[in-house]
């Protein structure tokens, strides 16, 4: 696991209903308990954690970005982290 | 129109936090009394001299609720909840779907979340950031204290904030009443809360040059001002008839309310302001000023205030006055801005419910000005039957309170 997959782990574990270890990478976020309430924090501290701008829903959409498992938002931080890396 | 009837209490001060420890603090006696003001610690003090507070102490907020309820939940609002959790309990209140729509919420502060807006502003200004939690909003709101505890208890009926100043509980019992009085609800959860003991805010509050250096001595010559308390209070009111139908127990009838405006000045207060409430509760009520046996005053410990508010009492009770104990309770608890009436009114349902009068605390030696009888430093047992409560804001909002026995 990268450091980056520990990271976003933890953060989705603090909203979740289970503990990291049990966090799938295929999980959607509803299947763990987190709620559209908590994602709106979880975004807060992905944004705070990583120095990152999380565009909003539309333009996510717009480009394709779902945010429904784990998976997904491990690969937006991804994705933000190279943008600004490259920027 | 409904009479109405108290059926539950709920606080948490610098005096205690619950009923039961501000009822020992209340009638302490002068011998074992501590006072309960010190210097902040709720923030660093940029100022030279450390200020005194009326602090909630040994809170700890995680011991009542969790992370995310704190990630929501202002210092306000979680002392909005802890007031309403205690009174609602006390009331024995079941609150079910089928008649939540007959329960209202109305809860007063005078500034709402200021912590949680001195967080939002340092991240931004301080640290440079371009973003604040996303609930800052809805947690510094001042109506976030009546949502979350509509939310809590499920109550479905009218409920919304007060914001007067120092009279925003006194107005929250009074609009309760109404609905009340009227038939709109059968019960109403009605208080106020204030956390605003802040670096920012008491900076603010130094400009207007009424904190007190040492103590709070509402009455007393060598007073020199107020000072700020935190905390909230809740009642249970009820429509006399239902809380009949289920068997409640009852603290006092609210018999009186009275609302008037100075008209005045943003900061002074006015004589005819104070007594145009206290006239209109005494209506309202349908009793004479000489039935009245005890006032809870605003009593502020402001040279100003605690002059202008003797005379209106003069003025009102006449020839009573003389005999009529009066004492600010704001020398124990502090000034606590939008949960003053409130906390207030509670103080005056006790002092009813013990037949005793809670003293003026901290007092040195009279001034000649408010040559009333105070109770200095020593409560005082005494026939009460009947008792006001006053509380005259900021900006001359005044409101006055009348409860039996």
């Amino acid at each position: 696991m990268t450091v980056i997959q520990s990271q976003v782990i933890n953060i989705l574990a603090s909203y979740s209903s289970l503990p990291c270890e049990q966090i799938l990478l295929t999980a959607p976020l509803e299947n763990i308990g987190i709620d559209s309430l908590a994602l709106v924090e979880i975004i807060f501290d992905i944004e705070e954690q990583f120095d990152i701008s999380v565009p909003d829903e539309s333009t996510l959409a717009s480009k394709q970005l779902p945010l429904s498992t784990v998976q997904d938002v491990l690969n937006l931080v991804n994705l933000l982290l190279n943008e600004q890396n490259y920027a | 129109m409904h009479d109405i009837v108290v059926t539950g209490l709920g606080c948490i001060s610098a005096a205690g936090h619950n009923i039961h420890e501000f009822s020992q603090q209340l009638f302490q006696s002068a011998q074992r009394y501590q006072p309960l003001f010190k210097p902040v610690s709720l923030f660093q003090s940029s100022m030279l001299d450390v200020p005194i507070a009326a602090e909630v102490s040994n809170y700890h907020a995680e011991q009542h609720f969790s992370q995310a309820q704190l990630n929501q939940y202002d210092r306000f609002t979680q002392f909005a909840l802890l007031a309403s959790q205690q009174a609602i309990d006390d009331a024995k209140l079941i609150i079910e779907p089928q008649h939540s729509q007959r329960i209202g919420v109305v809860f007063g502060t005078g500034i709402g979340g200021q912590t949680t807006l001195e967080h939002a502003y340092q991240q931004l200004y301080l640290h440079q950031k371009n973003r604040v939690h996303p609930f800052t909003v809805p947690k510094l709101i001042p109506s976030a204290a009546a949502s979350q505890i509509s939310i809590r208890f499920g109550i479905t009926g009218p409920s919304f904030c007060t914001s007067s100043a120092c009279s925003s509980s006194g107005h929250a019992i009074a609009m309760a009443s109404m609905m009340l009085r009227t038939g709109m609800l059968d019960v109403a959860v009605v208080g106020g809360a204030e956390a605003c003991i802040t670096d920012g805010n008491f900076l603010a509050w130094q400009g207007l040059r009424v904190m007190a250096k040492d103590s709070c001595r509402p009455f007393s010559a060598k007073r020199n001002g107020l000072v700020i308390g935190e905390g909230a209070g809740c009642m249970i009111l009820e429509t006399a008839a239902h809380a009949k139908r289920r068997n409640a127990s009852t603290y006092a009838n609210l018999i009186g309310i009275g609302m008037s405006a100075d008209a005045h000045n943003i900061v002074q207060p006015l004589i005819d302001g104070a007594k145009n409430a206290m006239q209109a509760a005494l209506l309202d009520a349908g009793c004479a000023a000489s039935q009245v046996d005890y006032i809870n005053s605003h009593g502020s410990g402001t040279v100003q205030n605690d002059i202008t508010e003797c005379q209106a009492i003069r003025e009102v009770f006449q020839a009573h006055a003389q005999q009529l104990p009066m004492s600010s309770t704001k020398s124990l608890h502090g000034h606590m801005l939008g949960a003053g009436s409130v906390i207030e009114g509670i103080a005056t349902i006790l002092s009813m419910q013990q037949q005793m009068v809670p003293p003026t605390r901290n007092f040195i030696t009279a001034d000649p000005n408010c040559s009333l009888d105070c109770v200095p430093n020593q409560p005082k047992p005494a026939n009460i039957n009947c008792a006001m409560s006053n509380s005259f804001a900021f900006g001359g909002l005044n409101t006055t309170l009348i409860f039996q026995r």
